[in-house]
């Protein structure tokens, strides 16, 4: 299947995938067991390079580390494991609604829930000091500042959305061979850059104002709620029209219900800040500061 | 003590000066500035600066609850006419560009006002600034606004949709217009009865 095909409007999502005689692994086949043996190998290596990190950061005498950080990486990789392997993976190739849930979870939890692990925290206690300040000097360039950008991550995560759910005849890239996963892969990544930029516990150059990052917020629920429902206007044309309702609606309410995590947690974060700053009177900072903790 | 009982401690002609130009007239920096140098010049220096803080967090209130009022307001239209009575139409296919973003947009800025505002809340409650009656009042007024927008704008002049379909719509816009009304005018009595008791107090 070339990148321009258009499938005719008659032929329903599920037959969509695999159609016959593309090229591409098909289920059951040797390059699909491999496929999704890379899948799982990758959301474990995920994993089991934050713990080791941990340990490391553990020997070298940095012991404090909240639990909760752990529990938020370690969830945020099950949760891309189980919506990009196993059955709902075959589920999602059939039906788009299962599609749409996956992708909000793959674009929306799973960086949420790893951004919030708050990784480069993690890394820069576990390496000496002098790779730290590398890593340090390395992210003050300035297309790394310009790509760490919320209006960066903003653009990377909205187009791609607005272009492959505007209207549906992009849909069929989806079952692409090499294009689908890779777009999979692009959501988590952009996804995790916009969440790192707005809500990210990580050290950061130059963070941007707590108007913009909200600014930025508020304009990627608009992207959400409206490209969702121009998909819901236009699935009157389309074949499989429940689907594209139900799908439709998953994107508008799922993506509401995952951005009020985006929300708290950017609020939270604001919150904390704004009860440690000693030049805002609080009620409490006169009785000795509110409780806060530092990185 | 908290903020307020410092706030009552302060001399009557410095705390009347403050109050009245921060509530007439919200714009006038210059003049906020004047009077609290009038406070400053008759109070030790640390309760001067705190006094400085005090009215700004003071009429947030209406902000905060303003802006909850909005979010609620719009999360039980969704949950109530959109979920359970099935009257609004997720979407009714009828509608121009310019409804579908200003949609978005809206959707968007509640979802994030309800949030915001509960937060900023628990930021009063952390600096012993809350005002029921100035938060209530900015409540109701939000809630008016934004029903009232959603009615007029929303429903009629951009045509999103209709509060239920195949029937008479006249009684359902007057009541739910007429209940925007309400709710706005409840919120400006509310407040204009804080800022006379404010007013009166001092």
């Amino acid at each position: 299947m070339s990148l321009t095909a258009r499938i005719p409007e008659a032929v329903p999502y599920a037959l969509q995938h695999h159609p016959p005689g593309a090229a591409g692994p098909s289920p059951g086949t040797a390059g699909d067991v491999a496929a999704q043996i890379a899948v799982v190998l990758l959301w474990l290596a995920v994993a089991v390079a934050y713990l080791v990190a941990g340990r490391v950061a553990v020997l070298r005498g940095r012991t404090a580390w909240p639990v909760r950080r752990t529990v938020s990486w370690l969830g945020g990789a099950g949760f891309g494991l189980v919506v990009t392997t196993g059955p709902v993976a075959t589920a999602a190739a059939a039906s788009l609604t299962v599609h749409t849930a996956v992708h909000l979870v793959l674009g929306m939890l799973v960086p949420l829930l790893l951004v919030l692990g708050a990784p480069v925290t993690l890394f820069l206690r576990a390496v000496p000091a002098r790779v730290g300040r590398g890593y340090s000097r390395a992210a003050r360039a300035r297309p790394l500042q310009a790509l760490a950008h919320p209006l960066t991550g903003l653009l990377l995560t909205s187009v791609p959305l607005a272009v492959l759910y505007w209207d549906g005849t992009m849909l069929p890239l989806l079952h692409h061979p090499v294009l689908g996963p890779l777009i999979h892969v692009h959501f988590v990544a952009a996804g995790t850059l916009f969440a790192y930029a707005v809500v990210g516990r990580d050290p950061h150059p130059r963070r941007a104002s707590p108007t913009l990052r909200g600014a930025a917020v508020v304009a990627s629920i608009a992207v959400h709620g409206i490209v969702s429902k121009h998909l819901y206007s236009t699935a009157g044309v389309q074949a499989a029209r429940a689907d594209v309702e139900q799908a439709a609606q998953l994107m508008y309410y799922g993506g509401d219900a995952l951005h009020v995590l985006l929300l708290v947690a950017f609020c939270a974060g604001i919150y904390r800040r704004t009860g440690r700053n000693p030049g805002i009177p609080t009620g409490r900072a006169r009785l000795g500061g509110l409780p806060g903790r530092v990185v | 003590m908290t903020q307020a009982g410092q706030w009552t401690r302060a001399p009557a002609a410095g705390r009347l000066a403050a109050s009245v130009h921060l509530m007439v007239d919200p714009a006038a920096r210059e003049t906020t500035m004047t009077a609290r140098d009038i406070i400053a010049s008759s109070t030790p220096p640390s309760a001067a600066s705190r006094q400085g803080e005090e009215t700004p967090l003071h009429r947030r209130n209406i902000l905060v609850g303003f802006l909850f009022g909005c979010g609620i307001v719009a999360f039980l239209d969704e949950a109530v006419f959109h979920q359970l009575l099935h009257w609004h139409h997720f979407y009714d296919r009828s509608t121009g560009a310019a409804g579908l973003v200003s949609d978005g947009l809206f959707h968007a800025f509640s979802w994030f006002a309800t949030v915001a505002s509960l937060f900023l809340f628990a930021d009063l409650r952390r600096r012993r600034a809350v005002r029921t009656r100035w938060w209530v009042g900015g409540i109701l007024v939000g809630i008016g606004t934004f029903q009232l927008f959603d009615g007029v704008v929303h429903h009629k002049v951009l045509g999103l949709h209709e509060i239920r379909y195949g029937v008479d719509l006249l009684p359902y816009d007057l009541v739910w217009n007429g209940a925007a009304l309400a709710f706005l005018l409840a919120g400006l009595v509310v407040l204009r009865g804080a800022l006379h008791d404010h007013q009166r107090n001092r």
